[in-house]
């Protein structure tokens, strides 16, 4: 595939050169002299390790604003197409759309000038997608053959569940680039064991635990004693304080081990960095459903008030009062909402980004996140984005996904300690198809948000 | 030819670089990198030839980057985006056809009106024929269990054991069975177990919503433990007066007696005793009842319910993405009442070739209706005046009117938000299938 600089790039273009075609074979000439007869394929890593040293020296760390271009108008576009073919396709064409629109996003996410790219087959979804349906299929088989089928096809779940998580993060990662680099995931299987299987395994035996000591409560409660079943309900009470040690443990599971080129993330928050999030959403949330109570029930006091006394007036009043304390109500309960999802949203990106860092193979700080989205300001687009989608029945929703990436995305900066060039490619080799390692066509790719 | 610059898929530099297609050979094309000094002055460049077959020329936007990736890992981004569009599509590398319906706006248009147009096809009819397709393939044990567990939990929560006398409640049967009798042998009736119990309504000034045993959101959304009720789904708060003749303690508070009938899954069809009350001179009317709770049965509504609700939310899920689930549930919800209104009237129908079948006139069935509707309007007007607060939020079509002294309330939900049909409509139907 490689040439020798023969010539045959067309007169016409020659303009848009800033050098003639002659003007480079003699530079090159020049340089070959000098290199006396160093080889000159490989055009990726030579230069790389001559400028390395020179480089790292003299570099002044740079910040960076991740920044996003999408537009909801051009999107509103790709989405309508690739709803239409989804829906009379019976949802086979999902894997396209799917890559056509990750890349719509990926593509206009750019750091220092430079897109995010993503790279998955859409066939290699396309196949996962019909192990997914087979399993679906088993699953729901497994439901008429009887309660001992399901129970074991749901306690196989539990047991695969964890390496299809793993197998599908290790899929996503290995699909998207920057700068023409894969990134990769490096956590182990055994982590995701760890992380998911656990936290399944707790999750079941609480639900089931409940159950049982619900139904004994009730037995109890008819005998007239309740003491012992209290007892086992307040322990039983105290398994969900153990989430964000979970939710930790999820979220340092995944940002401890991405991978690109030769340097991988770190992560650096603590637990109770977690707890003091997660303390301080209950409150939030609380304090907000007091406030978002009150003022429900004024709009509903003044609603049925002025209604009544709009009733002497006409029917036509009555309604109108009832309507448009009906909106208020509805747009008070989407201002609730938003405001308390974009408090977790917020403060969890931002603890987790600003936790997180990049270093090189010899623990060199190459890259460092900064987050710093801000409350009210993902609240107002949250807000209006529900309220939008609503009124015009789904069709708004496109732009507000570009509103809620770009929000997301620009609230997050990059300092570069390391200049790109001392950042040594990565390790393991590349193949025909220039994915790295066989999991960019892995077929599990399961949708799950974390 | 373009300029840009290269990344060779392992090492995060980059370098500037050109590309263009062969001259010679427009199956090539070819990308020259140059590795220049900080001072700019060139070092080095390479060449290299890729069949245009192994090349993936993206797709044209107006936002972002257009980036060409080539089989061993690089990648070529030119510096203007809309020059690398042009120059692509002179050479037919447009990113094929849907990115072309993408960027043309008449090609926008149709795929709006396309979409619309779908997903109303869907709605109105793919959804319910694909559910009448595939009930019947589900086994009956799946009904019987989701009837099973439905009814448990009414026995335990809402039905008492009826108060009728026995030879009231022999009659019924009896009457029941000489209906059945009379339908032709091909009919396929389903199998199924009459129950009658008594459903009350403890009646405190003031109750709760939670209380009242009304066509719950939980069963119509098919959620947990799907059932057919007969309305009327009287209001939570309709106070004292019902025709009750039941002995009750002598406390202020009264208990109301529930008209209502409802066919579960599992093949059981529940009479409660208030409609037995309600129609004690009309014995007929309660064969029509039942024989719309039949018809709910032979047609598996509740299977269907199920799988529409089903379908429904994939559809949904599809359209809407990952949105959340507020915007989600209002389609779902619309869809649920009106596939539920849709069965009721095919449960009519249904019950219509039953009484025909029978000798009964099918206006017997509207004789429920319209004192159902009475009874009702009867709980309302014993209402005490000062205390409505609730009525503003009664999301019943039903709710009714105040007909003499008070302020005329003729206010009504539309009967797209309503579990069944109108009663007006469904007894002009029943009044003219004679």
């Amino acid at each position: 595939m490689l040439n020798t600089p023969q010539e045959p790039i067309p007169t016409q273009n020659n303009a848009a050169q800033t050098l003639t075609p002659e003007q480079i074979d003699a530079l090159i000439a020049q340089r070959l002299a000098q290199l006396k007869g160093k080889d000159t394929q490989d055009a990726a890593g030579e230069p790389l390790l001559e400028a390395e040293p020179v480089a790292s020296q003299a570099f002044q760390p740079v910040k960076h604003n991740l920044a996003f271009s999408g537009s909801g108008r051009e999107y509103f576009r790709i989405w309508i197409v690739n709803l239409l073919l989804t829906i009379i396709t019976l949802t086979l064409y999902s894997p396209w759309a799917k890559v056509r629109k990750l890349q719509y996003f990926y593509r206009n996410t750019t750091l220092d000038a430079q897109p995010f790219d993503y790279h998955a087959n859409p066939w290699a979804l396309f196949k996962g997608r019909l192990v997914a349906l087979a399993l679906l299929g088993a699953y729901t088989l497994a439901g008429y053959l009887g309660t001992t089928a399901t129970l074991v096809f749901g306690a196989l779940i539990v047991v695969v569940g964890p390496w299809l998580i793993w197998r599908s993060l290790r899929f996503k990662l290995a699909n998207s680039s920057y700068r023409a680099v894969r990134f990769g995931f490096s956590g182990s299987l055994k982590g995701a064991y760890w992380v998911f299987g656990i936290a399944t395994l707790v999750a079941v035996a609480y639900l089931v635990g409940i159950a049982i000591i619900t139904q004994s409560m009730a037995e109890s409660a008819s005998k007239g004693k309740m003491s012992a079943s209290v007892g086992y309900m307040g322990l039983f009470g105290l398994v969900p304080f153990l989430f964000p040690l979970w939710h930790w443990a999820m979220k340092n599971y995944q940002h401890r081990n991405y991978t690109w080129a030769s340097v991988s993330t770190q992560f650096t928050a603590t637990k109770g960095a977690f707890y003091a999030v997660w303390l301080k959403y209950f409150a939030f949330a609380f304090s907000v459903s007091l406030l978002f109570i009150a003022v429900i029930g004024i709009f509903a006091a003044l609603g049925v008030g002025g209604m009544y006394g709009a009733f002497k007036t006409g029917q036509t009043a009555a309604i109108t009062t009832a309507i448009i304390f009906g909106v208020l109500g509805v747009i008070s309960y989407i201002l609730f909402l938003s405001l308390i999802q974009a408090y977790m949203n917020s403060r969890l990106q931002n603890l987790v980004w600003n936790k997180t860092e990049v270093a090189t193979p010899d623990n060199h700080t190459a890259l460092q996140f900064h987050s710093d989205l801000l409350l009210w300001n993902l609240t107002k687009v949250m807000m209006w984005n529900v309220f939008l989608t609503l009124v015009t029945l789904g069709l708004y929703w496109p732009f507000a996904a570009i509103k809620f990436a770009k929000i997301r995305l620009e609230s997050v900066s990059v300092t570069q300690h390391l200049p790109w060039a001392s950042i040594a490619p990565s390790m393991v080799p590349a193949n025909a198809d220039g994915a790295l390692g066989s999991e960019a066509q892995d077929v599990f790719d399961v949708d799950f948000a974390l | 030819m373009l300029n840009g610059h290269y990344f060779d898929g392992r090492s995060p530099v980059q370098k500037s670089a050109q590309l263009w297609f062969d001259a010679n050979d427009a199956q090539y094309v070819v990308l020259k990198t140059i590795d220049a000094t900080h001072d700019n002055s060139i070092l080095d460049t390479h060449q290299r030839r890729y069949p245009v077959r192994s090349v993936n020329f993206g797709e044209p936007t107006k936002q972002g980057q257009r980036i060409i990736r080539f089989d061993d890992g690089g990648q070529f981004i030119a510096d203007n985006t809309q020059q690398t569009n042009a120059y692509l599509s002179t050479h037919q590398h447009g990113g094929g056809w849907v990115a072309g319906i993408t960027l043309k706006w008449h090609w926008v248009a149709a795929a709006f009106v396309g979409t619309v147009a779908a997903v109303a096809v869907f709605y109105t009819h793919g959804i319910p024929v694909l559910a009448r397709l595939t009930a019947p393939l589900v086994p009956v044990s799946i009904s019987k269990t989701l009837g099973d567990q439905a009814f448990e939990q009414l026995e335990r929560s809402q039905f008492k054991p009826s108060n009728l006398p026995q030879a009231q409640q022999a009659a019924i049967r009896q009457r029941w069975a000489a209906f059945l009798a009379k339908q032709p042998v091909g009919a396929a009736l389903p199998q199924h177990t009459l129950y009658i119990r008594s459903m009350a309504m403890n009646n405190k000034p003031n109750v709760d919503d939670k209380e009242a045993p009304r066509n719950d959101t939980r069963s119509t959304a098919g959620m947990d433990t799907p059932s057919h009720q007969t309305p009327p789904s009287t209001d939570a708060e309709a106070t004292a007066n019902a025709p009750n003749k039941s002995a009750t303690p002598a406390k202020p508070d009264k208990i109301i007696e529930i008209p209502n009938a409802m066919a579960l899954p599992n093949g059981a069809i529940v009479l409660t005793d208030g409609l037995v009350k309600l129609l004690e001179d009309r014995p007929d009317a309660v064969m029509g009842v039942l024989a719309h709770e039949l018809g709910h049965l032979q047609h598996r509504h509740s299977m269907r319910l199920l799988i529409e609700v089903s379908a429904l939310s994939a559809l949904s899920a599809i359209v809407l993405g990952d949105a959340s689930g507020f915007i989600t549930q209002a389609p779902l919800l619309l869809g649920v009442l009106s596939y539920s209104r849709e069965h009721e009237g095919e449960a009519d129908d249904s019950a219509i070739v039953m009484m025909r079948a029978a000798g009964v006139p099918s206006s017997e069935l509207a004789v429920f209706f319209e004192r159902a509707r009475g009874f009702v309007v009867a709980q309302k007007s014993e209402k005490p005046k000062e205390k409505s607060d609730k009525e503003t939020k009664t999301t019943d079509d039903k709710t009714a009117r105040n007909n003499t002294s008070a302020p005329t309330w003729d206010f009504k939900f539309p009967d797209w938000l309503s579990t069944h049909p109108s009663d007006a409509a469904r007894i002009e139907k029943l009044k003219r299938s004679k």
